[in-house]
């Protein structure tokens, strides 16, 4: 159609007309990208190359010391030789394989329930949706609270176990690695199966029939060709749950005790009350965020090289 | 003898419905042969893909057996039937390669990696697609698609390869193009091809057999020749090709034969090979092309059928013409436009009408 249209002088003025009108119709998705996304992350930036303000707040003096905080130890009072500071590599190494795991819980979970899901008759798929989306309507807060609850020393799990005989003491699940993956798997299972229910949802099921037609079993069919398939769902659903699981500070906080503290804690605090540290938290953010981009820039050049390498 | 690939007995299929359950063949029996180009044709809804997905396992029988080569295979799941499928609409792997597709059944059958190579290069080389080997099938044409289904189909050596509407998707001058391929390579590759459509003319084109269907019933199984002269009935006269039908009333004669009249009062003589039975609605049926139309002479003859032409239509080499008898009778004919009987014609005009004798059929109602 633009290869017509600009075919002729008189025709590529009105092409011309016509793309300035598209660049207009897209002004406002470009202001709240601006907006929401990239201002807020330019604060950051800035901010994280600021110095601390003792009251909360920075002062605008600009300095590396929130960066130098983070990845250097020069001792107690400053002066040592600088040495690797461990703290916060330690909080993002078991940030990254907490959300890993319950990555790869959602998905374990999530990808049976949305399969069951998506090949339901149509008519109960809204009503099974419309389940899954329920407990969103309950604040993530208190949901997590009633996670705590239900999972303590004293709550009705153990209460039940003790009381039927099968444990003698109770099962110890608050403040523990366990729990806070409970806490990542609970909040973040709807993220993995929508986006895997859409994509099964719209999988044309005569391509598992061709395949058992050429000899494949159930199995065989579903690792060769419904999973890959339905692909770009999972991807999507993986990184849905990574990310913001790599953040989260509620179901950390709630219910992992001071044990286990993750990367979503450590900025939490910096931001909260009087004595936080906002250029740290800042830097902090920043550094995430970096890693978080560089993981999806591989991750995306792959995908690019291997679909124009016809694989 | 010919050697028989598919013993369809006794098929009964009924669709569950919670209200009310839908039969879609009832009691269907047939026998495809060994090496043979057979056609299921019939309208939409009438239970062709119903019995096509039975042979391939898809769907589970009501009643009756499929048997492969002597085999009873009803019960065996689809990946365990020596028996392939060229899909409507392809059903091509989005995320693999032409090859690796056409190579699909070949490494599920556990054939080696030399032996599947040797065998996906000669079928691409039969669909003549051996440059597009690296493609993906979002990458192919319509037809590219098509023929890469075929050969991904053909690969494993199937005794039954099924075909439903193969060319449906296609255009007019592709869909030509491709029933002579297909043909040919059934030809070529010796596998029984059991292909469905709805469309005659297609059918009448490639079969060796065709099986007319109606309403989960096989109307007639013949050649395209045997199903075009001499149906059996008016669902399939009227189905195939086009065709004049005439309710008439029948008083035997000697010697095999007998007389016809038809509502007007005119009376045709046939030859006849069944005993009929008088007492019984008949109608016999005639081919347009069978029925020879001239402007009225000056003395027709007592006996001739003369009508009025009511409209003609140009169809290249032929032309149509609807000739109205009277209130009861009204017939469809076709002349060739190189006859000087074509120019001649107008609409209004009187005309007489001659039967081809021979070509005249009973039919069963
Ligand atoms: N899964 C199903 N559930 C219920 N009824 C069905 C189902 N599949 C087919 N039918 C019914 O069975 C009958 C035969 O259907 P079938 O698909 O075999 O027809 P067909 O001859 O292939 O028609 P077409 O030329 O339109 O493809 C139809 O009345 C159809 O409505
Ligand atoms: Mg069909």
């Amino acid at each position: 159609m633009a290869g017509l249209l600009s075919s002729s002088p008189a025709n590529k003025a009105e092409a011309s007309i016509v793309e300035g009108r598209v660049g207009l119709l897209l002004l406002p998705s470009w202001v709240v990208i601006g907006i929401l996304l990239v201002v807020p992350v330019l604060i950051m930036f800035v901010y994280s190359f600021l110095t601390q303000d003792f009251r909360g707040g920075v002062i605008w003096t600009f300095t590396l010391e929130a960066y130098d905080q983070f990845f250097l130890d020069r001792g107690l009072f400053g002066d040592e030789p600088p040495q690797i500071e461990w703290t916060y590599l330690l909080i993002f190494w078991r940030s990254f394989i907490q959300a890993l795991f319950a990555m790869i819980f959602c998905l374990l979970i999530g990808f049976p329930t949305a399969y069951f899901m998506a090949t339901s008759p149509p008519q109960s798929r809204s009503m099974l949706l419309f389940l899954v989306t329920i407990p969103y309507w309950v604040n993530l807060l208190i949901r997590t609270v009633s996670m705590k609850f239900l999972i303590r020393d004293t709550g009705p799990i153990n209460e039940w176990l003790l009381a039927m005989g099968m444990i003698d003491e109770p099962i110890r699940m608050i403040n523990t690695a366990f729990a806070v993956q409970l806490g990542l798997f609970y909040s973040y299972l709807p993220f993995m199966v929508l986006p895997i229910y859409a994509s099964i949802e719209r999988y044309n099921f005569v391509l598992s029939e061709a395949a058992a037609d050429l000899y494949t079993g159930r199995w065989s069919t579903l690792f060769r060709v419904v999973i890959p398939s339905v692909k770009p769902g999972i991807i999507a659903g993986c990184i849905l749950v990574f990310i913001p699981s790599l953040g989260a500070f509620l179901a950390p906080d709630l219910l992992g005790g001071a044990k286990n503290f993750m990367i979503g804690s450590l900025v939490e605090e910096q931001f909260k009350g009087q004595a936080g540290d906002w250029p740290f938290g800042a830097a902090v953010s920043m550094i995430l965020l970096t890693i978080i981009m560089g993981i999806l820039l591989v991750y995306a050049r792959n995908q690019t090289q291997s679909t124009s390498r016809g694989h | 003898m010919t050697k028989i690939a598919l013993h369809i007995d006794h098929i009964v299929k009924v669709y569950p419905h919670r209200h009310h359950p839908v039969t879609a063949l009832k009691e269907v029996s047939f026998d495809i042969h060994d090496n043979e180009f057979f056609t299921l044709l019939g309208p939409s809804g009438c239970g062709k893909t119903t019995l096509l997905r039975i042979i391939a396992g898809f769907e589970e029988i009501t009643a009756g057996q499929v048997r492969l080569y002597g085999d009873d295979i009803s019960t065996l799941a689809p990946h365990q039937r020596p028996v392939n499928t060229v899909f409507q609409q392809y059903a091509l792997f989005p995320h693999l390669t032409v090859a690796d597709n056409v190579a699909f059944g070949l490494k599920r059958l556990g054939q080696s990696a030399d032996e599947v190579k040797a065998r996906t290069a000669a079928m691409l080389d039969l669909i003549q697609m051996t440059e597009y080997g690296q493609r993906k099938p979002h990458e192919l044409s319509g037809g590219q698609q098509q023929r890469v289904a075929l050969a991904r189909a053909l690969a494993p050596a199937p005794k039954v390869l099924l075909l439903d509407e193969p060319l449906s998707a296609l255009d007019l001058k592709l869909r030509q193009a491709m029933r002579e391929e297909l043909k040919a390579i059934q030809k070529q590759t010796g596998i029984t091809f059991v292909f469905v459509t709805h469309d005659q003319e297609e059918a009448l084109a490639m079969s060796d057999r065709i099986a007319v269907m109606s309403n989960g019933e096989v109307q007639q199984i013949g050649s395209p020749q045997d199903i075009y002269n001499n149906p059996r009935n008016h669902f399939v006269a009227n189905f195939i090709g086009e065709a004049n039908i005439l309710d008439v009333t029948a008083e035997p004669m000697r010697g095999g034969k007998c007389r016809v009249k038809l509502a007007n009062g005119t009376a045709i003589p046939l030859e006849i090979d069944h005993a009929i039975d008088a007492a019984k609605p008949l109608s016999i049926m005639i081919r347009p092309e069978h029925l020879s139309i001239k402007p009225v002479g000056k003395k027709p003859p007592k006996s001739a059928l003369i009508g009025t032409v009511q409209d003609l239509s140009y169809l290249g080499t032929d032309t149509q013409l609807h000739v109205r008898v009277d209130d009861r009778i009204s017939l469809l004919a076709r002349v060739q436009n190189d006859t000087s009987v074509e120019g001649a014609l107008k609409p209004g005009q009187s005309v007489q009408i001659d039967m081809n004798l021979n070509a005249i059929r009973m039919l069963d109602h």
